[in-house]
């Protein structure tokens, strides 16, 4: 089985990205894209987690019997997370500063058991690392899209830095209103693009 | 029949296994990091305490409310044996009326929790009678919002202030202190620990014979 890894990462950002075309993950997309910088370090967390989460599911799917699978799942991802919060606190203090926040939240991330049940379930061990990855990456580039857009239309800037003409105050777009608005907004203009393509 | 009962037990077996296991990993990891953990921690507050305080060569550590979860503390700084200043490290949660005549404080404050748990922080006097500044150890607040408490902006309301010179409330309860847009709550919670530090460090003072 070869894996052709531009093909992949075309299906983890384009066809089947996690956030727009599968809509999974919508609890911390909404919480966490309040600024450019908040969504890329939560999209960075995912993807680590969602690596290591696919190639622990796919070492165990043939021990897993199918009736518990998704309890078993669970154990094993909010098991694997809590470990990793603890090492990140203990030996890299400063990464546990930038990320700390995140980490919880990854344990109630739908993508993780999303992706441990679609794929890693049924694929091998290689091929799911791979799914994890793109897939991460995916869910990393629209968290950070959606992310710049928000911090953009509520005050101006970009990744903290000033990008519009003059500094602004919309406060409403870095509440939780301004997470539902600017989802749907985008999630109808990317259908629409589809649509015409059609 | 028995078939089916046997698959049944399977699952069972292996579902408790798997907790078990996981049971197992989780103890043995705490163990493995919560030294680590803790050091970190105090690691974090001693480069917190020369933040918010003037250079000092030996601290002493008086426990002033004690509490498992968290402690509050006087961190009394000096240097050649003279105070050079105080810090006091507390929480924003609700104080029950036994621990504030603990603490001798007399002030109802009402408006001291924070969004989201509660706020623990280092307020630093200097031996004058100033805020010197205050750092925030540790929050759950929300990122973007809450956590804005952290920006140099926000600080700057508690950095270097004589103490009767503000008066300790946000500007939307009718004090003098710059809130954060979008988050009064955050904001209330810090400032009304503020204030509640400021009363510890009369007490203190007094009893240090301090200005």
């Amino acid at each position: 089985m070869s894996i052709n890894l531009k093909d992949e990462l075309y299906r983890g950002v384009v066809t089947e990205n996690p956030i727009f075309r599968i809509v999974l993950g919508m609890c911390p997309t909404l919480a966490t894209s309040t600024s450019a910088t908040n969504a890329f370090g939560m999209g960075i967390s995912v993807i680590a987690v969602l690596i290591c989460s696919n190639m622990v599911i796919s070492m165990l799917r043939n021990i897993i019997p199918g009736k518990v699978r998704i309890p078993a799942f669970i154990v094993v991802i909010a098991t694997f997370v809590t470990v990793v919060d603890l090492l990140i606190a203990a030996f890299l203090p400063s990464l546990y500063e930038a990320l700390g926040i995140f980490i919880p939240l990854i344990v109630v991330n739908c993508i993780i058991l999303g992706r441990a049940e679609a794929y890693a379930a049924k694929n091998p061990v290689l091929p799911s690392i791979i799914d994890g990855l793109v897939m991460g990456i995916g869910f990393t580039a629209s968290l950070t899209l959606l992310g710049s857009m928000r911090e953009f239309l509520s005050s101006g800037m970009i990744f903290g830095y000033l990008i519009a003409p003059f500094k602004h105050q919309f406060i409403l777009m870095i509440l939780a209103p301004g997470a539902f608005i600017t989802l749907g907004l985008t999630l109808a203009f990317i259908n629409f693009l589809q649509s015409k393509e059609s | 029949m028995m078939k089916k009962g046997n698959s049944d037990l399977k699952l069972l077996v292996v579902l408790t296994l798997f907790s078990a296991i996981s049971g197992l990993l989780l103890a043995l990891v705490n163990n493995v990091t919560k030294d680590r953990i803790e050091m970190v921690k105090v690691e974090k507050q001693k480069k917190a305490l020369q933040e918010v305080v003037a250079p000092f060569d030996t601290v002493e550590t008086q426990t002033l409310l004690n509490d498992a979860l968290d402690p509050f503390e006087a961190f009394i700084c000096k240097k050649q044996g003279n105070v050079t200043g105080i810090a006091v490290k507390l929480s924003s949660r609700l104080l029950s009326s036994d621990e504030m005549k603990k603490l001798n404080i007399s002030e109802p404050f009402k408006q001291d929790q924070a969004y989201a748990d509660s706020i623990k922080m280092l307020v630093g006097f200097s031996s004058d009678g100033k805020i010197n500044g205050i750092s925030i150890l540790e929050h759950k607040e929300t990122p973007g919002l809450g956590s804005n408490m952290k920006n140099k902006s926000f600080m700057d309301n508690y950095s270097n202030v004589p103490l009767d010179d503000k008066k300790w409330k946000v500007k939307k309860d009718g004090g003098d202190v710059e809130q954060l847009t979008a988050a009064t709550i955050t904001s209330r919670a810090v400032t009304s620990s503020v204030a509640k530090a400021i009363q510890i460090y009369k007490n203190q003072a007094k009893t240090l014979n301090l200005k």
